[in-house]
């Protein structure tokens, strides 16, 4: 189908376990470092044996005044600094009537999981007789979106997306979809997420699917999936705008692809995933030949890593056996709603170095997980096109293809 | 009764910005220190807290607390009027 736009990268920002910022995260990446370890201090409700994904070096107070983070929950802090590093990156201007061509969206699992809870642990527990008054727009999934709009000025087409797992993807997709369109001449996208609560981290234990150890995709003796938090947001606009200014284009939204299971609430399903990834393929006008790197959803559950496996088996045919494929999340846990944009930027940077970041905590081959996973070790590799596969719970399957611009 | 003024004053203050904290007066306009309606919940959600009482307030209806003292005298009446054990679970 002939687009009326070709859509760019020109900015990317990252909180996360390993880093705030998008490059000091993909160092971190780069050299297999795990941000995955037991709760810090500041989480002391949960229990102690739990690893996870924490973001621990961020200070709000850093970021925002007093007053500001009176309406700001955690998921909201992370996306506006996110927004904040991708947008400087760019350079993209927002004065007067670009603004309104610009769109905001954001994706989240949650919400202010935060606020919900100290809501929650106020009247159930310590049986106030009120909660604070900003609780319902704090806590509200839009937040993020909102507060991106509202601190950058953005004031083009902008809301949540909430597809589980999938909604950061589904976000950059949406975003990319509106650029090449000319829906909207660029946009602030990615995903959100802070929910390491008690209550929260409650409802996860209840799935039996959370691992002890820590996160191993697909590993033999991988126990589950591991929560994090962070926030990703990229900034796409056209490639006639982006060279109309000058500026540096990281890489090249190439396709997208999303569908539903219609099956499961929480299994996965080989159909769906294929489905979206040989979507995602054709909307670019790629072949399974093209691509040097998938970003695989892999979160270390029994469940996902040997349908993904057989997903790519049945998307790409022979090529699934020599392409690489990782998944860092071994190295930040699973983001939920921002772990899609999370390794949208991986899946960037990795074709900007030309490096495939490893999975590590990798033990040694499952039977049903039998192709290169870059175990523990990043690896040099001819990366020019890329996916990143987000399937989320809710059987919703969300795939993007990203390109470097020549 | 407790005088309550310096307690108001306080959590209007914290509302406004900081160089503007140590001046205020009671005559003082709410809306001249820059309070928005969203400072306005949060402020009768602290003196909510603080004293124990409920401030009738609805941000849909036109509000008859416009100064600082407005304020005091409102929170100092409903403090005033509280039956003694009222709030003990505060």
């Amino acid at each position: 189908m002939n687009w009326p736009h070709r859509v760019v990268v020109t900015g990317a920002g990252v909180v996360s376990p390993l880093a705030t910022g998008a490059i000091p995260y993909w160092d971190g990446l780069k050299n297999g470092r795990s941000g995955i370890a037991s709760p810090s201090a500041a989480l002391a409700a949960l229990s102690p044996k739990q690893p996870v994904g924490e973001v621990k070096d961020f200070d709000p107070l850093r970021h925002f005044g007093e007053r500001e983070l009176v309406s700001l929950d955690r998921v909201a802090q992370f996306a506006v600094v996110a927004a904040r590093e991708a947008l400087a990156q760019s350079g993209l201007p927002l004065e007067g009537s670009a603004s309104e061509r610009t769109a905001a969206i954001i994706g989240t699992g949650v919400g202010g999981a935060v606020t919900l809870d100290d809501a929650y642990r106020r009247v159930y527990l310590d049986k106030a007789a009120r909660v604070h008054p900003l609780t319902i727009p704090r806590l509200m999934p839009n937040a993020p979106a909102s507060q991106v709009s509202m601190h950058l000025g953005v004031r083009g087409p902008s809301f949540g997306i909430v597809s589980a797992c999938a909604s950061a993807t589904h976000a950059i997709g949406l975003a990319f979809q509106m650029v090449r369109a000319g829906i909207a001449d660029a946009a602030l996208a990615g995903g959100s997420e802070a929910c390491l609560t008690f209550g929260t981290m409650k409802g996860w234990e209840a799935l039996r699917v959370m691992a002890p150890d820590t996160c191993r995709p697909f590993s033999r003796d991988r126990k589950g999936l591991v929560i994090g938090e962070g926030a990703a947001v990229v900034v796409l606009e056209t490639l006639d705008g982006a060279r109309k200014r000058g500026a540096e284009i990281l890489a090249e939204v190439a396709g997208f692809g999303m569908t539903a299971d219609a099956a499961d609430l929480t299994n996965p399903d080989v159909n769906g995933m294929t489905r979206a990834i040989a979507g995602c393929l054709s909307d670019g006008g790629l072949n399974a030949d093209d691509l040097d790197y998938v970003n695989a959803h892999g979160t270390g559950t029994f469940a996902n890593d040997s349908t993904e496996t057989a997903a790519l088996k049945s998307a790409l045919g022979d090529r699934a056996r020599t392409v690489p494929i990782s998944s860092t999340k071994s190295m930040v846990g699973h983001a939920l709603g921002a772990a899609g944009a999370l390794e949208f930027v991986a899946t960037l940077l990795a074709i900007r170095d030309r490096v495939a970041p490893p999975t590590i905590g990798y033990l040694g081959p499952d039977p049903a997980c039998d192709l290169d996973y870059v175990p523990n070790t990043a690896r040099e590799a001819p990366i020019d096109t890329a996916i990143s596969n987000s399937f989320a719970f809710g059987g919703l399957n969300a795939v993007l293809a990203v390109r470097r611009f020549a | 009764m407790a005088d309550v003024t310096s307690d108001v004053i306080a959590i209007i203050a914290n509302k406004v910005a900081p160089e503007k904290r140590a001046a205020i007066q009671p005559g003082d306009k709410l809306q001249d220190l820059g309070i928005e309606s969203i400072d306005s919940i949060e402020m009768i959600f602290e003196i909510e807290e603080k004293f124990g009482v409920q401030v009738p307030y609805n941000a849909n209806t036109a509000s008859e607390l416009s100064t600082v003292a407005d304020v005091v005298g409102a929170v100092q009446k409903l403090v005033d009027d509280k039956p003694a054990t009222a709030g003990a679970a505060e």
